[in-house]
């Protein structure tokens, strides 16, 4: 009997490309949508269609064309679920046994933060601050102007000072 | 203290944990790609035998010549025959008799296009507006096309909801348009494919010295003053706020939200992608989510020329109507056809090449907007026998697997200019 893995054998080049960069793209996924299945969902839709592309675009631009479309998947999904879960507390994981409780608390009081903002907001500043993205290649990604990354930026960063008052943020070295 | 939002946005996702994703994502493509291939031949068997041997008629009949470029030497009866002109890949279409025997689109049910779409009197459809005594509509909107109004002058939408629960077509006679008039095509209304916003609750149309936006809830319409007495073409932009609304000069955009107006400075389109031709090269250029232009490409490949509107998708797939040069008719000997390029990747073009023949008219596809896995739907016109209305087809054009499928035949057209029917959104 034949299993799954062996009937179709994943290629090696691709599997190489994913496992190099999945957690990091599975981190800017949850950063941008906030539910840990939601991102593992969108991302796995993303290299599933990377998969069917591979033949044309491993020699090209994977790395723009597995973004393009798990940014923008996960803005149009996120702005769904948000509509679905508004007014709800989100159901956060107890924090491990023997975590840091001030780690704990800063890491929700930013994913609280994230929540004031528009989709595309939050997707603008997980690309500049998160994945370290140029504003040309986030609007690239995300097919929007380099004027609008440069506003959305400069609103998402005065909504999270707004949204975390006792933080002196600091957006040093983007690019 | 400061604090580096890097640092915060690291912190906030430190607990992610690790998963493999890679080979489970390659097996599930390719159990989609399997499961696909094996559905069209299962369900269109007798069909599809019917197309390839048609197709061998065909080509012993030679009505249009033998490809001079690379075509495939055993096409699969679900896969068009290909041909490589100067590295594009075309797709050399059936001709408009052989359209019907197409395997069926299979996501037809899912995008809710039914086999027969379309309806031949207005005036005895059900309505939607003020003054009609109608519940609102919660569906909705997959189409919207144009009827003449009672008083023979003005247009009257027609709202395509295939998800209602009741009725699937509604005329809004409380929203009467007002036609254009057109230099090639006489008086009518140009649908732009993103005339339908992306709720699909809402539908924009084009009016002298504005726009009208319709409420497909209610069937109320608004109208916002635009100082351009010759609006031509308007559609939503990506924000899903702005309308992108192009004059006979000026184009503009309008925030349907404040009612401000802008003349635009450059090049705006409602989508993210378009494909246009400026002068002797043809070009695909992106846009913002507000329509504002952000980049432009030359097209790779022979000259063409863009000659309809561009739908896209969210993978950067754009498509469009376009006429083939001379290398193209040198090496085929066909002439027009859907072209279609992937924004995100070298922008070579991918060709959908209609036949030519008494019965295939200029202008013979149109794209309406592309479905799941990369197929862009669009419709084929063609005059069968010489007759005098034309016949219109909806197909479902795979850009990646090669693939024509058939959807289903449309209702007559009025009102529309250039002869297509309504905007789409699936």
């Amino acid at each position: 009997m034949v299993k799954e893995g062996e009937r179709w054998p994943a290629d090696a080049e691709f599997v190489e490309y994913v496992r190099a960069r999945q957690h990091r793209l599975l981190r800017a996924a949850y950063l941008v949508c906030g539910d840990l299945h939601l991102a593992e969902d969108l991302l796995q839709g993303a290299l599933v269609k990377l998969a069917r592309q591979w033949d044309r675009v491993r020699d090209e631009h994977p790395d723009a064309y597995v973004r393009r479309i798990l940014y923008r998947d996960a803005v149009s999904s996120w702005r769904r679920r948000r509509h679905e879960v508004l007014g709800l507390e989100p159901a956060w994981d107890a924090p491990a046994p023997g975590a840091d409780a001030d780690e704990v608390e800063r890491r929700l009081d930013v994913l609280r933060a994230l929540d004031s903002l528009t989709p595309r907001q939050r997707a603008t500043v997980v690309l500049r601050f998160f994945e370290d993205r140029s504003e040309r290649d986030t609007a690239d990604i995300l097919g929007c102007s380099v004027g609008t990354v440069k506003s959305q930026t400069h609103d998402a960063l005065a909504r999270l000072r707004t949204a975390m008052p006792r933080v002196d943020l600091e957006t040093g070295g983007a690019r | 203290m400061t604090t580096d939002l890097r640092d915060l946005l690291e912190l906030a996702s430190d607990d992610v944990p690790e998963v493999d994703l890679a080979e489970g994502a390659w097996r599930t493509a390719r159990a989609e790609q399997r499961a696909v291939r094996r559905r069209v031949l299962l369900g269109a068997g007798a069909a599809a035998a019917a197309a390839a041997v048609t197709t061998v008629a065909v080509r012993g009949a030679g009505d249009e010549g033998r490809p001079a470029g690379s075509p495939s030497p055993t096409p699969s009866p679900t896969r068009l025959r290909t041909a490589d002109v100067g590295g594009v890949l075309v797709h050399l279409a059936p001709p408009p008799g052989e359209e019907t025997a197409q395997p069926p689109y299979r996501d037809a049910a899912a995008v809710g296009l039914a086999s027969r779409i379309g309806f031949t009197d207005a005036m005895r459809l059900p309505k939607l507006g003020p003054d009609t005594g109608s519940p609102p509509n919660t569906a909705s909107v997959r189409a919207v096309f144009l009827s003449w109004a009672p008083d023979g002058r003005r247009l009257m939408p027609v709202l395509y909801l295939p998800r209602a629960r009741g009725e699937q077509y509604l005329a809004c006679p409380g929203v009467l348009l007002d036609q254009a008039d057109f230099t090639m095509t006489g008086q009518g209304m140009v649908l732009d494919p993103r005339a339908i916003r992306d709720d699909r609750l809402a539908i924009v149309f084009p009016q002298p010295g504005g726009v009208l936006v319709l409420d497909a809830r209610t069937g109320t319409g608004e109208r916002i003053a635009v100082p351009d007495p010759g609006l031509h073409r308007v559609g939503w932009a990506k924000d899903n706020r702005t309308v992108v609304a192009h004059g006979g000069e000026q184009s503009w955009l309008v925030d349907t939200g404040s009612r401000r107006v802008t003349r635009a400075a450059d090049v705006v389109h409602a989508g993210w992608v378009d494909l246009e031709t400026t002068g002797s090269s043809s070009e695909l250029r992106t846009f913002s989510a507000a329509g504002a232009l952000t980049g432009t490409r030359a097209l790779r490949g022979p000259a063409i020329e863009v000659d309809g509107a561009t739908v896209s998708n969210t993978e950067a797939w754009a498509a469009a109507h376009a006429y083939l040069g001379q290398t193209y008719a040198g090496a085929i000997g066909r002439s027009q056809g859907l072209l279609a390029v992937q924004g995100d990747l070298r922008p070579t073009p991918r060709l959908l090449a209609a036949t030519r023949g008494p019965d295939v008219p200029k202008g013979a596809y149109r794209s309406l907007a592309f479905g799941p896995r990369d197929v862009v739907v669009l419709e084929s016109r063609s005059f069968p026998g010489g007759a005098d209305r034309p016949t219109l087809r909806l197909l479902a054009w795979d850009v990646i697997g090669e693939g024509l499928a058939y959807v289903g035949e449309v209702g007559p057209v009025q009102g529309s200019a250039g002869g297509f029917t309504g905007a789409y959104a699936l």
